[in-house]
Order: C-alpha cells, then structure tokens, then sequence
C-alpha cells in the first residue's frame, strides 16, 4: 500500500510543521473573513492574498491558499443566517431556511448546524477527492454538455418541489427567475435580449444583488417599520450552538448524500458553483418528510447547501490538479496561483506530485475542522447581534447589504436591480409566496440554455441516448414520479 | 496673409510639434503624490488583471511618491471597461487595460461601442500571443485534411463576437476549410470539451494552450506567427499566402496578436504626461524583477511603446477592402463552409440557384443576391453572369439548405 503510505507521511508532516500549521491557522480566519463579508468572496481572497505567497515555498503557498479557500462558505453562512443576507454566491441557498431559524430566535442552532454542516462537508469532499482519484478522469471526461443540461433540468424540477403547496405560485416565479436568466447576451446568437440599451445588462442580473434583494430588502424593511422589540424572540446559548451541531448528526445521511452529491457536482467543470448549494438544497426538500415546512425554518435546509459548498471545493480540485481544468471559477484563480508558485498542474502530478496532492488534501481537512473551532467561539457573540432592538440593527444591516451589492457589481445600477427585485421580494413575501424557486431559475437558467444549445448543436437530440444522460433521464423521471405520487398521497 | 489665418497657422504648427515642447521633468513632478487609476475591464484574478497589478507594482517603482491602484470595471465582455476609459479625464492619472479582441469589435460595427480605438493614446503593450489552432483527432495533421473532411471539425470559441469566434469563423471561410464554430465554451471550458471528445479542437494564444498540447491531449495544427514548437506557421504556408483574401486576414491576425494586454490612457491626454507613462510603463517591463516573477508566474512580456501601438492599431483598423466584407458577413454565423473546385451544372432562373459536384455528390446550392459574392475572372459579378460549364472555386454552406457564400469563376 504505497498510497496509504505517502498519505499518512503526508498528514504527519504536515502536522508536525508548526510552519505550516501556523500558516493554516492563519489562513482559516482569513477565508472566513473574506466569506462573511458579502461581495467579496473567495476568488477575491486569493488574488489579494497572491502578493504575500510570492516567494513562498510552493507546497507551503499552496496549503495557506487552499485553507483559505476552503473554508470561504463556513464563514459566508454568518451573515446568510443572521441577517439573510450572503456572504458568496453558493450561500444564498442558506437563507432560505437559515435567515427564518434566526428570526424565531434560533439563530444559535442554524448557526451550529451550519458549522458542523460545512465542516462534516469539507472532510468528505477531501475523502471523496482521494477515493474518486483513480477514477475522476472517466467521470469529468462522461459529463458533456448534454449531460451538464440535463442536470440543471434535475434541478429546475426541483422549483415544483421547492413549491411546496403553492405549485402555481412556486411555478409563476420560478418561470420569472428563468426568464430573468435570460437577460444578457444570447450565447448562440449573441444578441441582446431584455437588456434595455444598457450595456450593465449584458452580464445578466448579479447573483447576490438578486438574492439580497428578494430575501434580505423585505427584512430590512420589516425591521425599519417595527419600531420597538427585537429582531429575534430570544437571547442565544451556546447549548443552542451544540443542539444545531448534532441535529447534523440526526441527519447524518441527509448530509452524508449532499457531502458527496457537492464533491461530484463540484469536479464538473462549466456547471457553476451556485449550482451544487441549490440542487442539495433541492434534495432535501425532495426526501423529506414535510417538504412543506421548508422556506419557514427547516434545519435540514440549513444542513443540505452548508455541506455542498464545502465538499465541492474537494471536488473541484481534482480537475484543477490533474487535467489543469479548473472546476469552479474560484479555482479557476487558484490554478493562476499554483502555476504561479510553481506547482504545474496536469495529469503528471498524479505521478510526480503525489505528496503535495496528499499534503492539500490534508490541509484541506484540517482547514475545514480548524475552522469548526474558529467558528464554533464566533457564532456565540454574533448570534447576539440579532437580538439587538431592530432600530440599532437595521441601519448597519442596511449598509451592509448595498457594501455587498456594490463589492458584487460596483455600478449604480446594481442599486436599481436591488430596489426593483427588493420590491418583487417584499410582494412575494406579503403573499406568502415561495422564494427560492426565483433564485433556482436565475441559478440554472443560463448554464441550461447554454448547454442545450451546445448538445444540440453538436449531436441534435442524440445526446439523450448517451448512457450517462440515459440514467439522468432515469433520475430526472424518478423525481418526477416519487414528486407526483408524493403529492397525490398527501 | 489675413490676422485669423497666421493665427490659424500658428495653432497648427503648435498643435503638431507640441509634444517636441512637453517637458518630461515637469509632468514627472505632477505624478508625484497623486494617485493613478488603473482600469482592468474584467474581473479581479484572470489574465489581464494579473498583467495589471503586476505591472502597477513596478511603475509604482518608476514614478516615486505615486501610488497606482487596480480598479476592475467588468462587464459586456470589456465594454464597459473601456467605454469609460474613453470617457474619463485625460489628465494622466487614469490608465487602463482591455481586450485587443475589441479591434474586431469595432471592425465588425458591433453595438455598445463608444470608443474609436485610433483616438486613444496608447501607452503600450506588454505582450505578444501567436495564435495556434489545436486539434485532438488523429486522422487530422494539417489543412489538407480541414479542408477534405466529411464531418465538420468542431471548435470551441467563448462566445459570438470574441477574438477566437472571429477569427476561427473567418480563417475557416476563407481557406474553405471545414470548421464549425461552437460558442459557449467560457474559461477553460473549450479545453475539457476537446478532452472528452465533444468538440475536436481550439483556436487560441499559444501562452493558454501550451500546457494542454505539452500534456498530451492535443497536437499544433498550425501558428500565426512563430512559436517554439514544429508546426506550420501559416504565414509561411503557399497555398495560403497565394490566397490574396487569407494574406490580407492573416496579416490582420498577427498585427492583433502581437498587440496583447494593452494599456492606453483617453484621447488627449497632455503629452508630456503620456511620454512620462510611457517611460515609466517600458522600464518597468524591461526590469529583470518584473521579467523573473512574469516568468514564474507563465506571464509572457513582450513590450512595445505606445507610438508602435498606435502605428499597429491604426493599421489594423484599416484592412483590404475583402477582410471588411468578411467582417460584414461573419458578425453572428457559426456555419460550416464547404469549399470545392468543379465544373458547374444546371444554372436556374437569373443564375438564383446552381448544382454543381462535390465529391460525387450532386449539390444544389441558392446563389443570394445579398448574401452571395461571385467573382467571374476575379472581377466582382452578378449572380446572372453564371453559365453552365463554368470552372469554379465555390464556398457554401454545408447544413440545411446549401448556400453560396463566394464563388470565382473561369469561364
């Protein structure tokens, strides 16, 4: 068992450089901090952190830079769960669930589910990355772009889902958040659609300012009208924090299914990290037992997107180490960092490269753990920012919504997207309709045009006989069926 | 000689020898303690926003007391970018970087455009990226086999408009070679897809395709332009260059590609302050730190001064009179031209249909008023003139309902 050994040497030199782990340590509050703040993310991270790894040992760039990445969205569920709004992209799906446990005074528990969540998600998105290694190539190598299409066609099913009992109004705005994906330039033709002459348009709407606007505006609001009283019911404990972390436990297969639904999810290149967080989310909605009660505080909700965002960051490395393909676009600037220390990618690390690989892999885990730690002595004084009166809150809560908006996409228009989906997000709310299934369609609308467009283009509808899209076909029908019986049975 | 006109000589003969009187050592003095603005018209982390910040850190070293700060403006694939460059303060302290893919853009009219890229004033360039074509498929090693294939050959290209798309599209129709462009492929994503065997190969800069090719998963079809690495250079190649069409394309491809990450200042910008960032941006790519960390991190550096720029853009921007029709007709296709040289057969009504013989098959092609160019004695003609028996070069295009793009004619 040469592997094994290579990796156990590995995990002991690592642990046993107080260099390295000092650089971990240093890197995971970092990561943590560059999530929290909404807007600035990851990718951001990394390029402002390029500076101070030049000149560093490769292995040891590496490890400081993938720590750092690898625990943004531990860190991007704070301000998701606090105060609805996210901190990334992929930790919008987290509100859905999250923002409402905070509003009922448990903010502690989502909090705790949220950390073990992510953590329990990035070990297992660095376990899967070492068990899928000898087979990844295949896998990355059968998802084309028909088999990227229909994948998001799994998830936009899933707005039915999302619905709960209000299917017409859960297909209304899911339909609307498609049509919204729409905006921009058409990839097949490359004319302008729904853009209005403005040239800011051209991109399509921004991720965060949409999910800022349809969850966070309506709050804020809410919490600017209700004069007196405080934001959540009642104060926080840590016992709330250590509930929530071992209600993961109670669904340790929920997250288990989700940790390894990320991993793979995440080592498709082209298919947008955003996508991961959504579909698992879909999937608990899908296999629980009171799909209904999703969208009003479910922690299952919580669970499900805060394991697929750490696990998918596992995922996407391995396109990124052994083909020099990255998986996501925050590797996509961690690729430009690792050739930069001097680390090239390509399938010749596999060979030549296997200690570093193992080393990452490790840091990967520890980062992800260490950050538990990180999180588990923040969470306490952070959820007790939600029980300040509203009229202390909503002023930095504001403020730290157009930050978010405007570090995302700094144009003024951005402001006008916000108050427009604001709007949309505060009618929807006054009518209790669902949320989510807009954010699905905006999520997933563009990768499955553009897929489509691609797989037909290419092969005409022969695409759907390829036997990876036979078997989602299967799944996409499975869904579809357990979907209706389901609902014909209640 | 009137008061308005020896005042009006006196204007110009100031306006054209004020650069002699701009004093380097005075707009020197400016810079210090201000703050330049360096506008990368895409987003933090990619390739031009790598050149930036590398190159801001060492201009900063160039002109003391400055501070250069990185402000990423993305959007509508550089054109929000570099719209606003054109629009801000010419007063030195905003610079910026953009896509020299946007030549095409303004060759091609495309909309959203507020800039005359012969307006600005060019600071410099700080690299050079010969462009490669790279194939995955075997049984095709060198143009002959592009231009004889049965299937079109499939490649990727990020979207309708950018560089790869325009010039993949246009090198393909006039060669008469059988590419079908695919959009849609963003990033790395052209790659992967010429790995799984989806699309057959890629059009890009040797710098971003080098690893792919040095990995194994794909081998040099051919270069514009030199490249360390055997291959047919393209400009070299007689059954291209005696194409008059493709020489003047080619030319067009490699002045682009030798005008990679520019950096430009807007229109009428006091000269000695140009000169002064000119300077300050050569010495800092000349310097042997920043030449070693581009080498570390695979950036290649191959500077040249603004006026050389400004030379190469306005020769860009001025091609033969065919490259421009070509730009006319290839803004939004992604077909697949075929190309033959045979007798013609039947000829319909005022020559608005042909059939001719395409490797034993019989084709029947429309012949557009519009569309269509034909050539009889490489004199321009009309579509009327055909005749039945004529020898001609015919490209059309291969899927659905078959139509002539260009036909030359010998009676």
């Amino acid at each position: 068992m040469p592997e094994l050994g290579i990796s156990l040497s590995s995990l002991t030199g690592l642990i046993t450089s107080p260099y390295l782990m000092g650089l971990i340590l240093l890197a995971v509050p970092l990561g943590m901090f560059f999530g929290a703040m909404p807007g600035l993310g990851g990718k951001l991270g990394i390029v402002i952190m390029i500076p101070f790894v030049f000149g560093m040992e490769s292995t040891a760039g590496a490890v400081f830079l993938l720590a750092m990445h690898a625990v943004v969205h531990t860190g991007g569920s704070l301000t998701s769960i606090l105060f609805g709004i996210p901190g990334t992209g992929p930790d919008a799906a987290t509100i859905v669930d999250g923002h409402p446990l905070a509003i009922k005074g448990q903010a502690g528990r989502a909090l705790g589910a949220s950390l073990a969540a992510s953590g329990f998600g990035g070990v297992i998105g660095a376990l899967v990355m070492m068990l899928l290694l000898p087979v990844f190539r295949p896998i990355a190598l059968n998802f084309g772009s028909g088999e990227i299409f229909l994948v998001t066609v799994l998830g936009i099913l899933f707005i039915a889902i999302l619905s709960g009992k209000q299917l017409i109004a859960g297909l209304i705005i899911g339909c609307l958040g498609l049509m919204c994906s729409f905006i921009g330039m058409d990839p097949l033709s490359g004319q302008e659609r729904f853009t209005f002459g403005q040239l800011y348009l051209w991109d399509g709407l921004d991720l965060i300012t949409a999910v800022i606007g349809l969850f966070a505006l309506p709050e804020v609001i809410e919490l600017l009208t209700r004069q007196t009283g405080h934001h959540a019911r009642f104060s926080y404990g840590m016992q709330d924090t250590l509930r929530g972390m071992l209600e993961v436990l109670e669904h340790k297969w929920l997250a288990l299914r989700t940790a390894i639904m990320g991993a793979v999810l995440g080592m498709i290149p082209g298919l947008g990290g955003d996508v991961a967080a959504w579909m698992c989310y879909g999937h608990a909605v899908q296999s629980s037992e009171r799909p209904e009660e999703f969208g009003q505080g479910r922690i299952e909700g919580v669970i499900a997107p805060e394991t697929a965002n750490n696990s998918k960051e596992g995922g996407a490395l391995l396109p990124t180490l052994f083909l020099g393909i990255p998986g996501s676009s925050g590797m996509a600037i961690m690729l430009g960092a690792l050739i930069m220390l001097g680390i090239q990618p390509g399938p010749q690390l596999a060979f030549n490269g296997e200690h570093l690989v193992w080393t990452l892999v490790w840091a990967l885990v520890l980062a992800n753990l260490i950050a538990v730690v990180f999180f588990l002595v923040l969470a306490g004084p952070m959820a007790t920012l939600t029980t300040l009166r509203s009229s202390f809150l909503a002023p930095p809560v504001t403020l730290l919504m157009i930050t978010g908006c405007l570090l995302s996409s700094a144009y003024w228009q951005t402001l006008l997207v916000l108050l427009c989906l604001g709007g949309l997000g505060l009618i929807l709310k006054h009518l209790d309709w669902p949320r989510a299934p807009f954010v699905i369609g905006l999520v997933l609308g563009g990768t499955a045009e553009t897929s489509l467009n691609k797989a037909y283009t290419i092969w005409g509808w022969g695409f759907l006989l390829e036997p990876v899209a036979l078997i989602l076909l299967g799944l996409i029908i499975a869904s579809l069926v357990f979907y209706l019986w389901r609902r014909t049975r209640s | 000689m009137n008061y308005s006109k020896t005042l009006g000589l006196l204007c110009s003969i100031l306006f054209i020898t004020h650069p002699l009187f701009a004093n380097p050592d005075s707009a020197r003095d400016f810079f210090k303690g201000k703050t330049i603005t360096y506008i990368v018209a895409t987003n933090a982390g990619g390739g031009y926003d790598s050149y930036a910040r590398l190159i801001a850190r060492y201009m900063e070293k160039q002109l003391p007391d400055t501070r250069i700060v990185i402000r990423n403006m993305p959007g509508a694939g550089h054109l929000i970018g570099t719209n606003w460059l054109y629009k801000a303060k010419p007063d030195g302290l905003t610079i910026g970087t953009f896509n020299t893919g946007l030549i095409y853009s303004q060759l091609s009219g495309r909309s959203g455009i507020q800039f005359d890229l012969n307006r600005f004033d060019w600071i410099g360039k700080a690299a050079t990226d010969t462009r490669v074509m790279v194939s995955s498929r075997e049984n095709i090693g060198n143009l002959q086999d592009l231009r004889t294939i049965d299937q079109p050959f499939l490649s990727a290209s990020s979207g309708i408009g950018t560089a790869s798309h325009v010039e993949t599209t246009l090198l393909a129709r006039t060669l008469g070679l059988n590419i079908k462009v695919i959009p849609g492929y963003g990033g790395n994503e052209g790659e992967m897809a010429v790995l799984r065997g989806e699309l057959h190969g890629i059009l890009g800069s040797y710098s971003s395709l080098r690893p792919f090719v040095e990995n194994g998963n794909g081998q040099l079809l051919w270069s514009i332009g030199e490249v360390d690495s055997e291959t047919t250079n393209l400009l070299h190649e007689p059954s291209v260059t005696k194409n008059q069409d493709a020489r003047a394309l080619l030319d067009l491809i490699q002045t682009t590609s030798t005008l990679s990450r520019l950096t430009a200042a807007p229109p009428n910008t006091p000269a000695d302050r140009l000169t002064v960032l000119r300077e300050a941006y050569l010495a800092a790519l000349n310097s042997p730190e920043l030449q070693k960390e581009a080498r570390r991190m695979r950036l290649p550096i191959v500077p040249e001064s603004g006026d050389v720029v400004a030379a190469k853009i306005k020769r860009a921007l001025q091609p033969s009179e065919s490259v421009l029709q070509l730009f006319a007709t290839a803004s939004s296709t992604s077909v697949a031209i075929r190309s033959t040289e045979t007798a013609l057969g039947e000829v319909g009504e005022k020559g608005k249909r042909i059939t001719f013989d395409h490797g034993g098959k019989s084709i029947s092609a429309k012949v557009s008023g519009s569309r269509s160019q034909v050539f009889i004695n490489d004199q321009k003609a009309d579509r009327a003139d055909l005749a039945t028996g004529m020898q001609c070069k015919i490209d059309y295009t291969a899927e659905g309902k078959a139509e002539v793009t260009t036909m030359h004619c010998q009676p």
